[in-house]
């Protein structure tokens, strides 16, 4: 393997390629679904929106199909892809800065912040709120980001904080957290389903809210964590040498903190907790391209997106029209295809 | 000002225990000077006092006539690069990516590595002979190997001053005379400061011009080689006898330990 400027290029003409390919499968997850509407309709009725294209296609739709396709499946397959994005990069972040391939972007106890917001919502039998925006989603960004300043603040030291810290007080927390749902549970138990329901993740329902509430953040966090690649590449050599680099360690771990925080808190918003996407993806990838992170960063967005929009639409239409929560999906494919990944790997050489 | 660094009262608690005690030392530009003394005398922790890296309990350290307290971590990484002596890369980078890093602190933020950058990275492992290593993965290189391509990514990161914890101890003979060779070229050709701990004492005294003598957390003496590395310092100290030798008739002292009974 050579050095990230002899790949450069190599590399940067397969992401043009991998991105095209997101977005004519992107299409595709459009056209397939519970409703009867055939593929081209369903292309057509995408196209007739686009601004140059749209002369050329003249047919008219009825207002429920138009419905179906654009305001249920693409919203839906562009949040996932959003999503997948999101997690795989916090879920690289995570991995890079505690140095731990074990890490996933929920190890700071988002997910159990988010989850605790999420039951609260619905016990409370809010439904939808602010701008169409539904109150879950609210209230579990809140107990999201509650939980990790609440993770943080236990965590921090005098000089620094070290990575060990946060990891016992982000399992400190989540148990704690996690026990209180488990508590409020029980006392509701006419919701109990609801809550189950939306811990293991899925993306019925999505609308154009959420692509709305998702994007600028999940974007955000991308780009940002994209600016500190190169940091990220020399904390692996340890903090010290860090620091020797020229890398102001504290603040760079503080903001690469919030941002996969962010990042993951306004994934598991809209979207409820999903597994094994921000700990596989990333190892995958690393597989494939090595531990550079700013080539590691932009493929495992790319990678994740993909993933989560096929896996989503499997989950959509596998058992039509019964939707399977795509969090099972996810576990399904990828934890075999890792295996698989990692056989080929330790059969090579070296 | 003269001196490019200064220690004054320098003093540095591991919790209760006391590590090093009120050291004073000033360093001239230009000059090579190797810190020696026992396990356990506290070089590395002196080292890394002078690097930022330990932040003293009392005392300062000044880089330039600055109180190094008042630079960035990118500031300071412009002025003075590190030699670690534990190498541990767990991570498949290329040897020539290990030494791009050595650039970090004179790129921006949103600055990408120039072509100048990797010259700048290929003549740095030119001088370690590291260049044919470029693109092979570091862990695939051997422990001198590697600590070879770390030494051209200080090199690379084209500072004044470097800082080298036991840079030579785990490289053959051939390439210990070598890289203290560069280091002496560095030193009388480039203009750089370098400090360098060292176990060998009498490749120490061979190379450096100056030599600072630690016992216990203390400055025990300080000066040229053939001042501070007396057979009787060396049994204060290292509580070893040894036999002083001219071999190349020249006035380095050459210790010679007795090894028998």
């Amino acid at each position: 393997m050579k050095s990230y400027y002899a790949n450069k290029r190599k590399y940067g003409l397969l992401a043009i390629f991998l991105a095209l390919f997101i977005i004519i499968a992107g299409l595709a997850a459009c056209t397939v679904g519970s409703a009867n509407i055939s593929i081209m309709d369903s292309l057509k009725m995408i196209m007739q929106k686009v601004p140059f294209v749209r002369q050329w296609i003249g047919a008219e739709f009825s207002s429920t199909h138009q419905a179906i396709v654009l305001n249920l499946r693409l919203p839906r397959v562009i949040l996932a892809a959003l999503v997948g994005a999101g997690l795989a990069v916090s879920g690289a972040v995570f991995q890079g800065m505690f140095k731990n391939p074990m890490a996933d972007p929920y190890v700071l106890g988002v997910s159990s912040g988010a989850a605790l917001g999420a039951t609260l919502a619905i016990i409370l039998g809010l439904r939808t709120a602010l701008g169409g925006m539904a109150w879950i989603s609210i209230f579990a960004f809140c107990g999201a980001v509650v939980t990790i300043f609440m993770v943080y603040s236990l965590a921090r030291g005098k000089t620094k904080t070290s990575v060990t810290a946060l990891l016992l007080s982000g399992t400190a927390i989540s148990s704690l957290i996690t026990a209180c749902i488990s508590a409020l549970m029980i006392f509701f138990r006419n919701r109990m389903e609801q809550v189950i329901l939306w811990t293991m993740g899925s993306f019925s329902g999505a609308g154009w809210n959420d692509v709305l509430w998702a994007l600028p953040l999940i974007l955000l966090g991308i780009i940002v964590s994209h600016l500190f690649a190169r940091d990220l590449n020399i904390l692996l050599s340890g903090d010290e040498s860090a620091l020797h680099l020229g890398v102001n360690v504290e603040a760079v771990k503080k903001i690469l903190l919030l941002t996969g925080s962010l990042t993951t808190a306004a994934s598991v918003s809209v979207s409820g907790i999903i597994g094994f996407v921000g700990l596989m993806v990333p190892h995958i990838v690393r597989l494939l391209v090595g531990p550079d992170h700013r080539v590691l960063i932009p493929f495992s967005a790319l990678a994740g997106a993909l993933f989560l929009m096929i896996t989503d639409t499997i989950a959509r239409t596998a058992a039509n029209p019964i939707e399977i929560p795509v969090g099972i999906i996810t576990a399904i494919f990828g934890g075999p295809f890792f295996i698989y990944l990692l056989k080929r790997k330790k059969d090579s050489v070296v | 000002m003269k001196h490019i660094i200064e220690v004054k009262n320098l003093t540095w608690k591991y919790d209760k225990k006391t590590i090093l005690s009120d050291i004073n030392l000033s360093i001239a530009r230009g000059t090579l000077t190797g810190i020696i003394g026992p396990n356990g005398s506290g070089k590395t922790t002196l080292l890394k006092n002078i690097s930022s890296v330990l932040k003293p309990q009392r005392g300062s350290v000044f880089i330039e006539g600055k109180d190094i307290l008042d630079y960035s971590a990118r500031q300071l990484a412009q002025k003075m690069a590190f030699v670690p002596q534990n190498t541990n890369m767990d991570f498949d980078f290329t040897a020539l990516d290990v030494v791009l890093m050595g650039r970090n602190p004179h790129l921006g933020r949103f600055q990408e590595e120039s072509q100048e950058d990797i010259e700048i990275a290929q003549n740095a492992m030119r001088m370690t002979r590291t260049l044919e290593f470029q693109d092979r993965k570091i862990t695939t290189l051997s422990g001198g190997e590697r600590q070879r391509v770390i030494i051209a990514r200080a090199i690379a990161q084209e500072t004044d001053i470097i800082l080298m914890d036991e840079p030579i101890s785990n490289l053959d003979i051939r390439h210990q005379v070598d890289i203290l060779n560069l280091i002496q070229d560095l030193v009388q050709n480039h203009g750089k400061t370098i400090i360098t701990v060292l176990h060998d004492l009498n490749l120490a005294a061979h190379f450096c011009e100056e030599v600072l003598l630690l016992k216990n957390g203390r400055i025990y003496s300080k000066g040229t080689p053939k001042e501070v590395l007396t057979p009787d310092t060396v049994k204060d100290v290292y509580e070893i006898k040894v036999k002083s030798l001219n071999p190349f008739s020249d006035d380095t002292p050459h210790l010679i330990p007795y090894l028998s009974k």
